[in-house]
């Protein structure tokens, strides 16, 4: 293993998985010394049940939560203050929010409020805190259907994009019994935009041993057991395997740059109604075949966590790369031939149009990158992998 | 003397800017919606007073209002209210007084009096049933509260109603007298003194008052009489204790407030109860007119001099809570209160901050828990606003901003709390939480039946916010008719169905059934008086209608000030810390509580009256009340216990403990394990939070013991501590080995490695005696092969020894 030039890696999340993780949320707050949380979710993403077995997690604890579970799908500006009034009137000192996506940017945001004095009253508008200073423990119960986003710093509060470490959850809880059974599509696009954002940080040139390291157990996690998912068997505990994998995922995603193919798939996904993470599996096998003629070692070092020991070993080091591309391929087929909706094979397949794929090109148009994003672009309107040793 | 069929009407509004007087009428809507007292005062007040008043500018109204059975002669209603904006808490306040000055207003023809404005220099207000006088005041100011009455009044024959220095400083503690009785709290006199009113002088008895309908009255009131005389709080314990016949039982209950709310019960309280008191000096009443309860006593001191025996709320305050228990000392300070024209309530609680705050070293002060002396030099101090007096004078709340010291500044909305600690009785801490004009013991008294009576349990929150709402609703409607509070001891507990029904009985349907128990209760006694004075309807549902308007309204009001969920809180004292008293160290749980009450008083989680409840109760919202119906999702959880697993885990934990103690004695591998830890060595499983616990722990001779359930009570050295109660009950139910559980960081280990280790196999030795083969396999890592001799002869010993305890 190389070891960059320079480099540094910081993660403060805690992960709590497996059975009964749930059990251990008071323990975990009263680490921070917190007794009274703010519980947020949205009962459409996960329903009521779940939010009732959250709520159970608190018997025998003797703590009053503050509980709102009407958060909605898609965050919004203007909840923010009354969410900080409930804060502030639950007398809450920290947040607990059940879900993924957006329900968890907004409890990011909230913490941030909240720390930074915020009670949602009308004298704190035109308030400017630049620094909140350390925030309040934010505590992710985590759902099927995530990409890893939940576990980064940044958050989305419905306007702004925000950045900061900070901002990273204190504890992730990975518990079966909120493993939401949710549609295939949601939980493969989730996973398959973690394990892009796992395989780029893996691939990145200034990525640290630690960053590969979360990134390597995101690839292993996700390739193993996202067919399982699909195919329901043993469905709670692969969805967990998955989850764990997306929370690896987006911890190394944090530490390391977007690559190309999520630059690529986010500007792709202004023209098509295919979600991000199908677009981003079109590009993929395209994208570490074009990473193969340039580290066509490090490439090789992907068929570790995508085949396992064995096969690793025995493969020779000259054949690693097309096995890992050759894997990429067979992935995405097994979970073709499980989806209702298939993962197109080209972009064309996905109906985008030749001017959006240009307009995208000319973009990201720069010295060094050019050639690389023409070619992968190249590459995914065939469908085809060139592998030239 | 002329005489008025019902009640005048009457409202006299006074202008101190300005010099104009004017009269009004009340309107019969009003009359009938709000009834009188502090409910028509209220409304007359929101129909003038905008949000946002300074509470000491020329635009805080003041308020004195008579109810309609002053002058009737029906019990104990020689009782007034006033009202204004607080200038301690911001807020809305009320309060109650009997003494001289009511009845000589009442009976000069007015059933109101509005003040607004500010006069340029002192003055006196002086009333006959002609003519409204405002005389100059400046030779009365300086005076203390008695000096003023007895110049105004030599005769005695008129009623005063006057401010001592206190409030002529704006002191926000400040009160106002009628002869011995005060407007206590809040800081009414610092609202006249901002006013520059020094007095109020009544002189009546120029009409007297006959009910509409006489026949109904006379039964009613020969009722109330009756039920009075029969009831044991009310014909005994005050009329021979005074309030202060309070201070044992609740110093039995621990709610008794000692060295600012530390402890909850003092050893010494005794010396300082209504009956010693009583014994000491010779009490005869002292008391408001017509009173048949007579709660105020007089009494003389071994010096000859005569003095108002302390009330109990002055005894808690001014006594246990400064750590003093000198009778004579507390009498003195109530004195110097009532001269200075200060609440005893709100100085106490100031004096015990100052003591706890000098012992944390947050400010620099002679004041002691303990110590008298330098206590009568800081009342003064406060009065006159000198020296740090003068930051004492604002209260606790703001004292505790400019130096530290929040968590035991001992009010809530400003207020300081009165005498009863509520860790002892979670109905009155609810009480106090939402008490509309802040830490109240007469908005709701729930401490009564928790500690008093014994009809609900104290430390549960079950029923407790619907006897809070229904009790607010009583008392603010017993505030309007206008009588005393305590009559209704006896109108709610004598008539026959509280009265004839077996106290378990009664308990029960109280404690489980609350919705029952209060649609049971007879208090049709307060609107049959009611009804019999003004001739209109008014049944008990209905008047208790009227008292929920009356608290909404003041909510209303409140909220207009910004008063929402956030101020509904207790100190934080009552949230995190145990009382030395109580070896559970019980705090209050209140937002289960809050929630609940939130929901039967219709407003919406934020504390806010919905809209749909000011409709239902007929309140006009003047402003905006920033409701959000994205709140009313918002609620709060207390998700309870386990107590099936709780009590498994303990019995388990309990004969486990025994058993490693029998081993040690019976086996010799276990006493080998033993012997590599150090005698005087303490180990402890727990489950967290505050589950089960065994404490095991070698002496110094060496011996092995069972120490007992309670960690907390001696130096653990290794504490291996279960994360939560699932994960002990996988441990208990034999599904996870001790390895694997710490393996799945299950268990919290603080102390030695090698002892945690040994600890470990200890704990795995005694499952393999304690359990067949098939569990004891699932509990071990690692079955072992014993000799059947050790095994089957040392698990006889084991469970023989366990069992008996040896």
């Amino acid at each position: 293993m190389r070891l960059p030039e320079a480099f540094s890696f910081s993660n403060p999340l805690k992960i709590n998985c497996g059975s009964r993780a749930l059990e251990n949320l008071p323990a975990e707050l009263a680490a921070f010394n917190a007794n009274a949380p703010l519980v947020l979710a949205s009962r459409d993403q996960v329903g009521k049940k779940r939010v009732g077995t959250l709520i159970d997690a608190f018997k025998t604890s003797g703590l009053t939560l503050g509980i709102y579970d009407r958060l909605p799908e898609q965050a919004q500006p203007a909840l923010m203050p009354v969410l900080a009034r409930m804060y502030r009137d639950g007398g809450c000192d920290s947040v607990i929010v059940l879900g993924h996506d957006s329900v968890v940017d907004t409890a990011k945001c909230l913490n941030l409020m909240v720390s930074a004095g915020f009670q949602g009253t009308p004298d704190d508008a035109g308030r400017d805190v630049a620094d909140p200073g350390p925030l309040r423990p934010l505590m992710l119960v985590a759902t099927a259907g995530g990409n890893g986003d939940e576990v980064t710093g940044f958050a989305n509060d419905g306007v702004r994009r925000l950045c900061s470490p900070r901002l990273i959850p204190t504890a992730a809880f990975i518990d079966p019994t909120m493993m939401v059974d949710r549609n295939d599509r949601d939980v493969v696009d989730g996973a398959l935009i973690a394990l892009v954002h796992a395989v780029e940080a893996f691939l990145e040139d200034t990525a640290g041993p630690m960053c590969r390291a979360y990134a390597q157990t995101a690839i292993s996690l996700i390739v193993k057991h996202l067919p399982a998912v699909l195919r329901k068997t043993d469905r709670q505990k692969n969805l967990c395997a998955v989850v764990n994998g997306q929370v690896a995922a987006g911890c190394a995603f944090f530490s390391s740059s977007p690559g190309i193919c999520h630059i690529l798939a986010s500007g792709l996904k202004a023209g098509s109604d295919l979600p991000l993470g199908f677009l981003m599996a079109i590009l993929l096998p395209h994208m570490v075949a074009e990473a193969g003629f340039d580290q066509p070692e490090r490439v090789g070092e992907l068929l570790y966590p995508m085949a396992g020991p064995d096969n690793f070993a025995v493969t020779a080091a000259d054949l690693q790369t097309p096995r890992t591309i050759a894997l990429f391929w067979e992935f995405i087929d097994a979970l073709n031939t499980e989806l209702s909706v298939r993962i197109p094979s080209t972009i064309g397949d996905a109906a985008l149009t030749g001017g959006l794929i240009e307009r995208i090109q000319s973009q990201l148009a720069s010295d060094s990158a050019d050639d690389h994003v023409a070619r992968i672009l190249e590459g995914a309107r065939h469908g085809a992998t060139t592998i030239d040793n | 003397m002329k005489t008025i069929v019902g009640t005048s009407n009457r409202i006299l509004q006074v202008n101190l800017s300005s010099g104009q007087v004017a009269e009004f009428q009340v309107d019969a809507d009003d009359r009938r919606r709000f009834l009188g007292g502090k409910g028509l005062g209220l409304k007359l007040l929101y129909d003038r007073m905008d949000r946002g008043v300074d509470p000491l500018g020329e635009q805080n109204w003041l308020a004195f209002m008579m109810g309609v059975l002053m002058g009737t002669g029906a019990p104990c209603t020689g009782r007034f209210s006033a009202i204004t904006k607080s200038p301690l808490t911001g807020i809305m306040l009320h309060s109650s007084c009997g003494g001289p000055f009511g009845m000589a207003y009442k009976t000069a023809g007015y059933d109101g009096l509005l003040i607004s404005g500010k006069a340029p220099s002192p003055v006196v207000i002086d009333i006959d049933e002609n003519d409204v006088r405002i005389v100059d005041g400046n030779d009365c100011w300086g005076m203390d509260t008695q000096a003023v009455q007895k110049q105004l009044n030599p005769d005695g024959k008129a009623g005063v109603l006057a401010i001592g220095p206190a409030g002529e400083n704006q002191v926000l503690i400040a009160n106002v007298a009628s002869g011995h009785r005060f407007l206590g709290r809040g800081g009414m006199g610092a609202v006249m003194g901002s006013k520059n009113l020094k007095a109020i002088v009544a002189r009546g008895k120029a009409y007297r008052f006959t009910p509409a309908n006489q026949k109904l009255f006379n039964r009613a009131k020969k009722k109330a009489a009756g039920y009075i005389e029969k009831n044991t709080v009310t014909s005994d314990d005050y009329r021979n204790y005074g309030t202060s016949s309070h201070v044992n039982w609740c110093n039995d209950g621990g709610i008794l407030p000692v060295k600012n709310f530390q402890e909850g019960s003092h050893p010494h309280a005794d010396q300082v109860s209504g009956e010693t008191m009583r014994q000491r000096y010779r009490a005869t009443p002292s008391t408001c007119k017509p009173c048949s309860i007579m709660c105020g006593h007089k009494g003389t001191l071994p010096d000859g001099s005569v003095h108002q025996i302390p009330e109990y709320e002055t005894v808690g305050l001014l006594g246990p809570n400064l750590g003093i228990f000198e009778p004579d000392t507390i009498t003195a300070f109530n004195d110097q209160c009532g001269l200075l024209g200060m609440d005893t309530i709100s100085a106490g609680s100031v004096l015990a901050w100052c003591m706890e705050a000098g012992e944390k070293g947050l400010i620099a002060t002679a004041l002691t828990f303990g110590v008298a002396e330098g206590v009568a030099q800081a009342l003064d101090d406060m009065a006159w606003r000198r020296g740090f007096g003068d930051d004492m004078a604002d209260g606790t709340r703001l004292l505790s901003k400019r130096y530290g010291g929040a968590d035991f500044a001992i009010q809530i909305k400003g207020l300081e709390m009165p005498a009863y600690d509520p860790r002892g009785a979670w109905g009155q801490g609810l009480a106090y939480a939402v008490a509309n004009r802040g830490a109240c013991h007469l908005s709701a008294t729930t401490f009564a039946l928790e500690v008093g009576f014994g009809f609900l349990n104290p430390y549960t929150i079950r029923a407790k916010a619907r006897f809070v709402a229904f009790f607010e609703n009583l008392y603010a409607a017993v505030n309007s008719l206008h009588t005393c509070l305590f009559t209704s001891y006896a109108y709610v507990l004598e008539p026959p169905i509280v009265k004839y029904t077996p106290k378990f009985l009664l308990r029960l349907i109280m404690q489980y059934l609350p919705v029952v128990a209060i649609m049971l209760m007879d208090i049709s006694i307060f609107s049959k008086l009611w009804r019999s004075v003004t001739g209109l309807r008014l049944n008990q549902w209905q008047m208790l209608n009227a008292g929920a308007r009356i608290h909404v309204l003041e909510r209303t009001m409140n909220t207009g000030e910004g008063i929402s969920r956030k101020d509904d809180t207790l100190p934080r004292r009552f949230l995190t810390e145990g009382r030395g008293c109580d070896a559970k160290k019980r705090t209050v749980p209140l937002q289960p509580m809050l929630d609940a009450y939130y929901r039967l008083r219709g407003y919406d989680p934020h504390g806010i009256p919905t809209q749909k409840t000011l409709r239902r109760l007929g309140i006009k919202p003047k402003w905006d009340m920033l409701t959000d119906p994205r709140l009313d999702h918002f609620k709060m959880v207390s998700p309870g216990g386990k107590p099936v697993k709780q009590v498994y885990l303990s019995i388990m934990l309990w004969f486990v403990g025994r058993a490693i103690q029998a081993a040690a004695r019976v086996d010799r591998e276990v006493r080998k394990a033993f012997d590599t830890i150090p005698d005087g060595f303490t180990f402890a499983l727990t489950v967290a939070p505050n589950g089960p616990a065994m404490v095991v722990g070698k002496d110094q001779a060496g011996k092995v013991r069972y120490l007992g359930a309670n960690p907390k009570e001696r130096y653990i050295d290794l504490k291996l501590t279960i994360k939560n109660l699932e994960a002990a009950i996988l441990l208990f139910t034999f599904q996870e080995a001790t390895v694997t559980a710490v393996a799945r960081d299950r268990l919290i280990v603080d102390g030695e490695v090698p002892a945690a280790c040994t600890v470990v196999r200890i704990l795995d030795m005694v499952e393999v005696f304690l359990l067949p083969k098939r569990l004891a396999s699932l509990a071990v890592r690692r079955y072992p092969q014993w000799p059947p001799f050790r095994k089957y002869v040392g698990r006889a010993m084991i469970y023989l020894r366990a069992v008996v305890g040896l």
